[in-house]
């Protein structure tokens, strides 16, 4: 039996991994990859010990795109265990020790390394949220060979890739869909060896210590830094049966249900810009739109104000607040407050569109830093918290300004604090 | 199989959909429910509500894009 682990690749994988009498292990190696420089002399010293009863086999992942995707290898290195042509036990990511290795392959050979479904992740900064702000953290930090991990609890993106089109962007068209500008960064993200991980929603934070743990479903991340850039999500209406009539009704998004609202009346809540530009987008279906706001003026830009004002499919609701949705299947009206006359009164209409700003998502955060009255996360200059090796960045700081651009800016600073406070240590 | 994906013209999530499923080789109608009053119809009755993407995975209905309900579908 040879001890040094053998290179396979797409054609030798049947042969060499699932047909083999020995169980085998199998490691997703690519090049530039900090953690697998790490790994690299570890898996040969390990081949060499564990030789006689197990195969040790390389494959090169850039080159064997196809088959590491098959098994779902998204990032290098990643070291995966086979036993009688079937997946054992769990793989191991991101930097790996040595115990660690040794722990698994023993296990493996004495048969008591069933499959485990918890994975675990070591790195070097870990990115909690993938917008606009953690993925300019990520372009930085891994570009400074840090091994660099975003997650996000639903797909990369954030709140940009539901826009339509982005106009203020600089460096853009002007008319680049948001999907697409996101698609980029992370494109760009991942081409400097950042590890994209998505659908992980964050369960558990331990921020105490020198490594930093983060759990959630099904993984276990630890990192030397943390970089929060988790964004913040549009507010629910505070209004009874507004849960009961979500989607049957009542929406967040117009670019998205709105065109269901042919020939409808529909109601807009809210008075900022979102409000006032999606209230004049829903004329585009509905037959008339109403806005009601809390105020007896607008809080949206003057443009944006002229625009729908001056639409003779648009009215306004002043000084008025949502108390109640009514309906059986769908909504059929609403109950609303005239909040200087506490007048109330119902009001008929098929949809409900909210637009009534945004609250940051840092519940998982609660006592274990900094955060403002309404639940943003403090941040200096530098983007650091209290909380030394955690650094913040986009919508869910604590500023005045919340765009696209003041959000990569964020991201930036943070991925380059992220690197000196590393290398610093 | 049959997969149909009822969505609007503007909604990031039925593009994020259509191009999740196109990377996994899934053929299926791409329905534009702003155009089609009967399909819009069709889809609120078979979702019970009005939001967008609805996808019809075999007569499994997935309302929003759910990756992990959708992987679990095709």
């Amino acid at each position: 039996m040879s001890s040094k682990p053998s290179v396979i690749d797409n054609q030798s994988f049947e042969k060499e991994v699932l047909k083999s009498n020995l169980p085998v292990a199998v490691y997703f190696y690519s090049e530039d990859c900090p953690p697998c420089i790490t790994l690299s002399p570890l898996f040969d010293k390990m081949a060499e010990a564990y030789g006689e009863q197990m195969k040790f086999v390389k494959v090169f992942r850039q080159q064997n795109r196809q088959l590491a995707e098959s098994y779902n290898v998204k990032s290098s290195p990643a070291l995966l265990f086979f036993k009688d042509g079937e997946e054992v036990c769990s793989r191991l990511n991101g930097y790996i020790s040595s115990p660690e290795l040794r722990a698994v392959i023993e296990g493996i050979l004495g048969g008591t390394c069933i499959r485990r479904e918890r994975q675990q992740v070591h790195c070097d900064v870990l990115i909690l949220g993938g917008g606009p702000a953690g993925l300019s953290a990520a372009i930085y930090a891994a570009r400074a060979k840090l091994f660099t991990v975003v997650i996000d609890e639903g797909l990369p993106g954030g709140q940009v890739s539901t826009t339509f089109h982005v106009a203020n962007y600089p460096g853009t068209n002007g008319v680049i869909r948001g999907l697409d500008l996101m698609e980029n960064m992370k494109r760009q993200a991942v081409d400097f060896g950042t590890q994209l991980d998505e659908m992980k929603e964050i369960h558990e934070v331990n921020f105490d210590g020198e490594e930093k743990h983060i759990k959630t479903q099904d993984t276990d991340y630890y990192a030397k830094c943390v970089i929060i850039a988790t964004g913040a999500q549009p507010r629910k209406l505070p209004a009874e049966g507004e849960r009961e009539f979500r989607g049957r009704g009542v929406h967040y998004c117009a670019t998205c249900d709105g065109a269901l609202y042919q020939d409808t009346n529909v109601v807009v809540v809210g008075g900022g810009n979102s409000a006032v530009e999606e209230a004049v987008f829903l004329t585009r279906y509905a037959k008339h739109v109403t806005i009601i706001h809390q105020f007896d003026h607008f809080q949206a830009s003057k443009a944006a104000q002229e625009e729908a004002l001056k639409n003779p499919n648009i009215s306004v609701i002043w000084d008025s607040e949502i108390r109640k949705i009514n309906g059986e299947n769908f909504v059929t009206s609403i109950t609303i407050e005239n909040l200087k006359t506490r007048e109330q009164k119902e009001l008929e209409t098929d949809g409900v569109f909210v637009y009534i700003g945004m609250q940051p998502k840092t519940d998982v955060f609660k006592d274990k830093i900094a955060l403002d009255e309404y639940g943003y996360i403090v941040g200096d200059e530098d983007m650091k918290t209290n909380v030394d090796g955690i650094f913040v960045a986009g919508d869910v700081r604590v500023k005045k300004i919340r765009q696209i651009a003041t959000a990569t800016s964020d991201g930036v600073i943070a991925g380059i604090m992220a690197e000196r406070y590393i290398n610093g240590k | 199989m049959s997969v149909k994906v009822y969505s609007t013209p503007t909604c990031p999530y039925c593009t994020m959909a259509k191009e999740y499923l196109e990377s996994k080789n899934v053929q299926f109608d791409y329905i534009d429910v702003s155009a089609d009053r009967n399909a819009a119809n069709e889809m609120i009755t078979k979702s019970g509500q009005r939001g967008v993407p609805v996808l019809d995975i075999n007569g499994n209905i997935v309302v929003g894009f759910d990756k992990a309900k959708i992987d679990s579908l095709i």
